[in-house]
C-alpha cells in the first residue's frame, strides 16, 4: 500500500467520523436526570417527563417509584428521544399508564433495582418550576440493555 | 526515513483508538447514578393540572355552512331539540376511536367524550375530548343538524388493546355574544360505547418482528410549551405504544 493510499484512507476515516459524530453526540447531548419532587403536577399520571434543551427530566411520585415504572419511564424518554432527537420547543410528557409485559433481563433488572435505591437515598436539591426533592443524574444514560 | 512521521502518526492513532476501545468496552453495570445535583438544569415547565389535558374546540358556525348540513325531514317531539345521541368504538391499527353522535335544532350544542384505552383489563390511558358549536341566530325553524365528534387515541397495534368510553350530549338555546350569560334550555343526554377490542388476526409479536425485553405498553401524551414564556403551544393525543422498534 502506497503513503498516497493510506494517508487517503486515514482522511477517509477521519472523514467518516467527522460526519457521523454531530449526530451522535445530538442523540447523546441530553443529560438524563431522575427526581422525585416535593412538588408533583397535579395530574393523574404517575410519572411525567421534562424535555428541554441540554436535559430530559423523568419525575417520579413516591408512591408509584418502582423499578418497573423507571424502566417504561426509560422507554418512553428513549422512544421520544428517536421521535424527536432535538426539540425546539420545551416538552412535557405524563405517562398516563402502563403495562409491563416482558421482565428485563436480570442484569437490567438489577440495575433498575440500585438506581431506584440510588434515588430513594439521594441528597433533596432544588428542581426549579417544582420545587425541591430528591435528584440523581443517571451516568449511564439509559442504563444496561 | 520518509515514513517514520508516518509511523508515529499511525502509533498515535493505533493508542487512540485503543484507549476508545477501552473506554467502550463493556465493562458491567457501574455505579448507576452520579449524585451531582449542582450539575442539574433548573427545570423550568408550565404549571399544567387535569383541565389542560382536555382538548376543546369551539366552532361558530354561520348560517351559510349550516345550511350545508343535514336538513332531513324528521318528526320530532316539538318539545325536544337534542336527538338520537349515541357513542361506538373500534379499534384499528392506528388508533383507538370513539365516535359520538348527536342531532340538535338549537343553537349551540356540544359533545365532551371521554376514550377509555385499555389493555387486556387494565385501563392504560383516557383521553377527554368537548367540542362545542354555535350558531349566530338562535331560531332557525327547527332546522336540525348534526354534531359528530371523533376521540382518536394513537396505538401502534391492535392487538391487546381495547377501546370504550362515555359521551356526555348537551343542546341549548343562546345569545351569541353574550358569553355564556344569556341562556336557556340546556337538555343533557348521556351515551356510552361499549367495548371494542382490537383483532389479532396476522398478528404476531410485536410491530417491527422482533420480541424485545423489559417490553410492556406504556401511554403518553405530549404537551408542547414555549421555553421563553411557558405557554402551553400544544397537547397531543393520547399515544400508546408497545414499543416494537425500540431496544429498552
Amino acid at each position: 500500500m502506497t503513503h498516497a493510499s493510506r494517508t487517503l484512507r486515514v482522511l477517509l476515516l477521519a472523514f467518516a467520523v467527522g460526519a457521523t459524530e454531530p449526530r451522535a453526540m445530538g442523540a447523546q447531548e441530553a443529560q438524563t436526570v431522575l427526581a422525585v419532587p416535593d412538588r408533583y403536577p397535579p395530574i393523574a399520571a404517575d410519572i411525567v417527563i421534562v424535555r428541554q434543551p441540554g436535559q430530559d427530566a423523568i419525575l417520579f411520585r413516591t408512591a408509584t417509584l418502582t423499578p418497573g415504572a423507571l424502566q417504561m419511564a426509560l422507554r418512553a424518554l428513549h422512544e421520544a428521544r428517536q421521535a424527536r432527537p432535538r426539540p425546539s420547543a420545551g416538552e412535557l410528557i405524563p405517562i398516563v399508564g402502563f403495562v409491563a409485559e416482558r421482565l428485563p433481563s436480570e442484569r437490567r433488572a438489577r440495575w433498575l433495582s440500585r438506581t431506584v435505591g440510588a434515588l430513594e437515598r439521594a441528597q433533596v436539591g432544588s428542581l426549579g418550576s417544582f420545587g425541591t426533592g430528591r435528584l440523581i443524574v443517571l451516568e449511564e444514560d439509559l442504563g444496561p440493555r | 526515513m520518509s515514513s517514520r512521521p508516518y509511523r508515529w502518526r499511525t502509533c498515535a492513532h493505533v493508542f487512540g483508538w485503543s484507549w476508545l476501545l477501552v473506554g467502550c468496552h463493556d465493562v458491567g453495570p457501574t455505579t448507576p447514578t452520579l449524585e451531582r445535583s449542582a450539575a442539574v438544569h433548573p427545570i423550568r415547565a408550565p404549571r399544567i393540572s387535569e383541565s389542560d389535558l382536555v382538548r376543546t374546540r369551539h366552532v361558530r358556525t354561520t348560517p351559510a355552512s349550516a345550511s350545508a348540513t343535514r336538513q332531513e325531514v324528521q318528526v320530532h317531539d316539538p318539545f325536544e331539540y337534542i336527538f338520537d345521541p349515541e357513542s361506538h368504538a373500534q379499534v384499528t391499527d392506528d388508533y383507538a376511536i370513539m365516535t359520538s353522535s348527536h342531532d340538535y335544532n338549537t343553537n349551540y350544542s356540544s359533545i365532551e367524550s371521554t376514550l377509555n384505552v385499555a389493555k387486556g383489563d387494565k385501563q392504560v390511558g383516557s383521553q377527554t375530548l368537548l367540542e362545542q358549536r354555535s350558531i349566530f341566530f338562535p331560531f332557525h325553524f327547527g332546522l336540525t343538524r348534526t354534531l359528530r365528534l371523533n376521540n382518536r387515541a394513537s396505538v401502534d397495534r391492535a392487538c391487546g388493546f381495547s377501546a370504550s368510553g362515555r359521551a356526555s350530549h348537551k343542546a341549548w338555546w343562546g345569545l351569541l355574544g353574550s358569553k355564556g350569560l344569556v341562556t336557556w334550555g340546556l337538555r343533557v343526554t348521556p351515551s356510552v360505547a361499549l367495548a371494542a377490542r382490537g383483532g389479532c388476526e396476522g398478528a404476531t409479536g410485536t410491530r417491527g418482528g422482533t420480541t424485545r425485553e423489559g417490553g410492556g405498553i406504556v401511554c403518553t401524551v405530549l404537551i408542547t410549551y414555549d421555553l421563553d414564556t411557558l405557554e402551553v403551544v400544544n397537547v397531543d393525543v393520547l399515544s400508546c405504544s408497545s414499543g416494537g422498534g425500540t431496544e429498552i
